[in-house]
């Protein structure tokens, strides 16, 4: 519990179906009056199978996706914002110092190298360009990226090596409030570690977590709580 | 000071006799926003970027525009002067083909510089030095300040395009396809560029292209179009990801992944 | 007396030039638009000179007409003989007997003074026109003072050259205002247009245009602060008169290359040897 006693996240009735109007028209209904909190220092894990939904929250909540009725309340400062209705402007304000979200692959873009990929969440929040190369050295040496891979882009790297440049870049800036999508479905045993260790610290810092985890023993390391969606519907 | 919109369009329409170019165009764009307009051809996008740009007059509407001195002005009532000494000093466009928006004829240091002559630069070794800083920023080698554009490759001479049009900081800058025509490793480039000149100078745009590639790069909203209407708008990411209305479904789907 | 009408011209062509004219002279370095009339002239050579002379040229008018500083030239002799039959008007070479000076590519050496008027022939008027050949765009520039362009014309001349290469017809500034051509002068001369008691007005017969500076404008030479306007200098003074402070022409005197530096005001050399005598 925060010391205002807000929740980090709170989601209260949310709904979301996708209509493919390019097949026909098909409507295909995800999310069903969904409700769930997190609060800080938590990591709440999302244990159903894959095909649930567990995503579409994650990308629901970061505001990727719009939902066709509910809210989604995120703490932001002091005061709680719905992702919901929120403006554009805002929703973007809230993931430069509020909201981070790890996917399970990094959107590459040519030319941009590993380091300066890191580096700019850091300078989106207003750190000046200097700190922000070293804050992202220091994060990819943690996740044991060779030093001669920082200046290059990460097209050419390796599945698992491009996915630590994603983790490194959502947890770089330090966020209030974690959005994590398989973020260690890539990596080998010795990185998943790192992850986890990266994840508990963030926890301790009284970050609010929420994820989703296909691997049983990153779930059992990681999480104070485990959620199931089809529960959490309509509850 | 209330914080408050750069530029706010509302009911902009223009029309061809019968033919609707835009139809009833609404939206705002904040200091440091970049606004993607995507659409197919006949969308209205360019005309839409027409009218805004002083280009076109439109049928109706109104397009308030903030002033550096916080006062605000309707872009549309203002008198022609008043419409191209902004158009010199607060904004830029940059067209899609870079000769419509350099002087084949003069050196690429004279291309930069003009605007700042424009604005009363008087010294000629502070023009030259402004104009090399420039050409350094967009990455064309310094050595070339005196050559003219038609010995440039076209991807350098939409650079110089760029470089021409930043050099008194207009607050904002309108992109017509700005990277229509160029190879991909080029455009690749200057798209590079355009991120970090719009982060760096903390710029406003609006950029319109067919190419959702690089409205996922260079736009933190969107505007989709067809047949003149604004059929959808939001962020980009949740635009190009979850798009509601069919039209920017189909656009979004029929993107060929290499 | 000819069969023609005074000066040439009929009445109310002279009416619409004098009314140009006015317009010219109430806003200074403004080209105004008059409708040319074909001259007994090719266009190129002068019409739009005769025609604005044609049109202030009065009976008790003394007439002076130089080109390139001569009066003895071909196109000069010309022009003072048409309006010496077109007017019966006295005619002289002495700049300070002459109330009207029609003039080439040159201004006179000998100080102009107040009610004294002189016509300039002007090929192409528009100072902008190297830039944009649009003559709507062009207008609207002058309109809206959107000069910034005369300046690159400048920078582009510093960057080729490393100075400003141009050494006629150089650009000028007329009362804070307009930017003018002065006509194919030598910058030389652009000095002698600054608060001239001269009353100066131009005429270009093929582009169809009038403007004027009145006396005692402000006329300022563009340039940069640090490639400031200078004028021409020569290490010689003139090889018949020995004056250091006029434009020298070169000559070739003779067969084997021989070149001697003299005065291309012919009336202010003739006059300063007579002085010597």
């Amino acid at each position: 519990m925060s010391e205002t006693g807000l929740p980090a996240i709170r989601v209260r009735d949310l709904a979301k179906a996708f209509t493919l109007h390019t097949q026909g028209g098909v409507t295909l209904p995800v999310l069903r009056r969904l409700s769930l909190r997190v609060d800080a220092g938590e990591c709440v894990v999302l244990t159903d199978p894959s095909g649930s939904g567990k995503s579409t929250l994650l990308r629901a909540i970061y505001g990727n996706y719009r939902p066709q009725s509910g809210e989604i309340l995120v703490r932001h400062g002091n005061r709680m914002v719905d992702v919901v209705s929120a403006e554009p402007r805002q929703i973007l304000e809230m993931r430069r110092s509020t909201m981070g979200y790890v996917s399970q692959f990094l959107r590459v873009i040519p030319r941009v190298p590993a380091v300066s990929v890191v580096a700019e969440p850091l300078q989106a929040f207003g750190v000046g360009k200097a700190d922000a190369i070293e804050r992202a050295r220091a994060i990819l040496k943690r996740l044991r990226i060779p030093e001669r891979l920082w200046g290059l882009s990460p097209v050419t790297f390796s599945g698992g090596e491009q996915q630590r440049v994603n983790v490194a870049r959502g947890f770089v800036a330090g966020h209030p409030i974690m959005l994590l999508d398989e973020p260690t479905a890539s990596l080998d045993a010795s990185s998943r570690a790192i992850v986890v260790q990266m994840i508990r610290e963030a926890r301790e810092r009284g970050t609010a977590l929420l994820g989703t985890f296909h691997d049983a023993d990153v779930r059992a390391l990681v999480a104070t709580r485990s959620v199931s969606l089809i529960q959490a519907e309509a509850a | 000071m209330i914080p408050r919109p750069l530029l706010s369009v509302r009911g902009l329409t223009k029309r061809y006799g019968q033919r609707v170019g835009c139809l009833d165009i609404g939206f705002d764009l904040w200091p440091g926003e970049v606004l993607g307009v995507v659409g197919e051809s006949g969308s209205g996008k360019t005309t839409l970027l027409h009218c805004l740009s002083g280009r076109l007059e439109p049928n109706s509407g109104s397009v308030s525009f903030s002033q550096r001195d916080g006062s605000v002005v309707d872009l549309l009532q203002v008198p022609e002067a008043a419409r191209r000494r902004l158009a010199r000093t607060d904004w830029a466009l940059v067209h899609q083909n870079p000769r419509d928006g350099l002087r084949m004829g003069v050196s690429a240091g004279g291309n930069v510089g003009e605007r700042l002559m424009g604005v009363g630069a008087r010294h000629y070794g502070q023009i030259r030095g402004q104009a090399l800083d420039w050409l350094e920023q967009v990455e064309i080698p310094q050595d070339r300040v005196d050559d003219l554009p038609v010995e440039f490759s076209g991807g350098m001479q939409q650079r110089l395009q760029i470089a021409r049009c930043l050099v008194t900081r207009p607050r904002l800058v309108f992109m017509d396809e700005p990277t229509g025509g160029l190879d991909a490793s080029v455009q690749a480039r200057l798209l590079d560029l355009l991120r970090s000149l719009v982060a760096d100078l903390h710029l406003s745009a609006i950029v319109v292209t067919h190419d959702l590639a690089v409205a996922r790069l260079l736009a933190h909203r969107l505007l989709v179009m067809k047949d003149g209407e604004v059929v959808e708008s939001g962020l980009t990411d949740q635009v190009l990801d979850d798009p509601q209305h069919p039209y920017s479904q189909l656009l979004v789907s029929s993107v060929l992944q290499p | 007396m000819s069969a023609y009408n005074f000066a040439y011209l009929d009445e109310q062509t002279k009416r619409m030039i004098r009314r140009s004219i006015l317009k010219a002279v109430a806003i200074p370095g403004y080209q105004v638009p008059f409708g040319s009339r074909e001259m007994p002239l090719s266009y190129g050579w002068g019409t739009g000179g005769v025609q604005v002379t044609a049109g202030v040229i009065g009976p008790d008018d003394v007439l002076k007409v130089i080109d390139q500083g001569a009066d003895d030239t071909t196109n000069a002799v010309s022009i003072r003989r048409f309006f010496a039959r077109m007017t019966g008007v006295k005619t002289t070479t002495r700049t300070e007997d002459a109330t009207l000076i029609q003039t080439r590519h040159r201004i006179p050496e000998t100080p102009l003074r107040a009610g004294q008027i002189v016509v300039f022939q002007v090929p192409i008027p528009e100072p902008l026109r190297w830039l944009e050949p649009r003559e709507a765009e062009t207008r609207k520039m002058h309109a809206l003072e959107e000069y910034g362009v005369m300046h690159v014309r400048l920078y582009e001349d510093i960057t080729q050259h490393g100075r400003v290469a141009t050494a006629y017809d150089y650009p000028v500034r007329v009362n804070g205002r307009y930017i003018m051509r002065p006509s194919p002068i030598p910058k030389f001369d652009n000095p002698k247009l600054d608060r001239s008691p001269a009353l100066l007005l131009f005429g270009a017969g093929r582009e169809k245009r009038i403007y004027a500076v009145p006396p005692w404008t402000p006329v300022k030479s563009l340039d940069f602060e640090d490639h400031p306007f200078t004028i021409e200098k020569w290490d010689q003074p003139c090889g018949v008169c020995g004056s250091r402070d006029s434009f020298l022409d070169e000559v070739i005197v003779d067969d084997k290359g021989g070149r001697l530096l003299v005065c291309s005001d012919t009336d202010y050399c003739e006059r300063r040897r007579e002085d010597q005598r």
